[in-house]
């Protein structure tokens, strides 16, 4: 229970600052790799000694609320997420709680771009709104290709179904679907678009001091959870040789996260509209043609 | 600790549900009617039906949530006053605004008088 917050802590510190120093390297700084990867805790400090901004007629009760559930809703999505074969909670349902906690980035940023009661803000939140009509179908049928092989919507199920084969082998168009609509959710690199700079800082624009971080901390923390949650459900959980469960997934997690931070900082921001189409007509046929294969699989075994 | 939780989860929704009616916001509004669904959602796991409770969560805010969010779009471009979010007066003379004297311009603003 205190484990998960500390754990969750230190990677997505550690991945912000693996961003920074990607950032700072594309970007020709010849500074120590210290300065950017510490960067994350710096930028803490300082917003949070930080004035906390107030606009004119702000909704300042829905603007709050948003800010705090973004972290709050990651937290909460990974109550289900197995550090080795231990988790704070191994629901019977757990596939749909993750699901459901974590669309309440979708409540918190809608909220956050309304609250300040700003324009830009405002479009932000609206963007986030139409990356989650194109994100979450595919995502939604990844999630159910999972838990139909293991017949189970149980993490810890799943990640026992995978004990003689990883998911990854044989449905690899829902696990490329999953990481792709985990770093939409999380609004980050290629889909940033809500907090796009073309925006000035869109949803998360009129935000400053504790708001802030509180509001750029959860997006990573979204982006950390439902990328370590890559981990359980198609590539084998805690399972490997010689070393102990825990560090196997911890291992496993750096893969994914640092594979993730690499590739999107290889594209270009993508437009909403577009990025909805691709979804409708592209990834929502594929992961029901991934789901259908499998469903064969499990049938016919 | 259940009994203490049905009372919460249900004095929760209800009241959360009469908001739905005495707020003046249209997203407070959207908000407060999500937040008696939530609290709903959690009664129906007090009553031991895990996978429903769960997916009322998701579907709630994922689909109805939504829905009114797109819609409120729609409702600020045709209506006249969507839910007290831009209080306005229909009259463009100077008679409603008793409050502020006339300027050459003319009367251009708000009422002051319509909404505090």
């Amino acid at each position: 229970m205190l484990v998960l917050p500390a754990v969750l802590a230190v990677v997505t510190v550690a991945t912000a600052g693996f961003d920074g120093a990607l950032a700072a390297r594309a970007a020709g700084r010849p500074e120590p790799v210290t300065v950017p990867a510490t960067a994350p805790l710096r930028e803490a400090a300082r917003l949070l000694v930080g004035q906390r901004r107030s606009t004119p007629a702000a909704d300042a009760v829905l603007w709050r609320a948003g800010v705090v559930t973004l972290p709050v809703a990651a937290l909460l999505a990974a109550l289900v997420l197995p550090l080795g074969t231990a988790s704070v909670a191994d629901l019977a349902v757990g596939v749909v709680w993750f699901n459901a906690m974590e669309i309440l980035a979708w409540a918190a940023v809608w909220l956050a771009g309304w609250g300040p009661n700003a324009a830009f803000s405002l479009v932000g939140g609206y963007r986030f709104v139409a990356q989650g009509l194109a994100y979450e179908l595919p995502h939604m049928f990844a999630l159910i290709t999972a838990a139909t092989a293991a017949g189970s919507l149980r993490i810890g199920g799943i990640v026992e179904a995978q004990a003689d084969l990883w998911f990854v082998v044989w449905m690899p168009v829902a696990f490329v679907v999953y990481l792709l609509s985990a770093v939409a959710m999380a609004f980050w690199g290629p889909f940033a678009a809500p907090v796009g700079r073309d925006l000035a800082g869109g949803a998360a624009g009129e935000l400053s001091g504790v708001d802030r971080l509180l509001f750029l901390a959860g997006r990573w923390l979204l982006l950390v959870v439902a990328a370590a949650m890559a981990v359980p459900l198609f590539l084998g959980g805690g399972g490997g040789p010689l070393l102990p469960a825990w560090l196997w997934t911890l291992l496993k997690t750096a893969a994914v996260l640092g594979a993730v931070v690499w590739l999107g900082r290889r594209f270009p921001t993508v437009r909403m509209d577009r990025f909805v189409e691709v979804a409708w007509v592209v990834l929502i046929p594929l992961t029901i043609v991934q789901a259908l294969v499998v469903s064969l699989v499990v049938l016919g075994g | 600790m259940t009994a203490v939780l049905f009372w919460v989860f249900g004095i929760g929704a209800v009241v959360t549900g009469l908001l739905v009616f005495r707020l003046d916001s249209m997203a407070q509004v959207t908000f407060a009617l999500l937040a008696s669904f939530l609290f709903v959602a959690g009664e129906v796991v007090l009553l031991g039906l895990g996978y429903l409770g769960v997916v009322i969560v998701l579907m709630m805010v994922m689909v109805m949530e939504m829905e009114m969010v797109i819609m409120a779009v729609f409702m600020i471009m045709y209506m006249m006053n969507p839910a007290g979010l831009m209080p306005m007066s229909m009259f463009w003379s100077c008679s409603c605004c008793s409050a502020r004297p006339c300027s050459p311009s003319g009367c251009s603003g708000r009422c002051p008088s319509s909404r505090s």
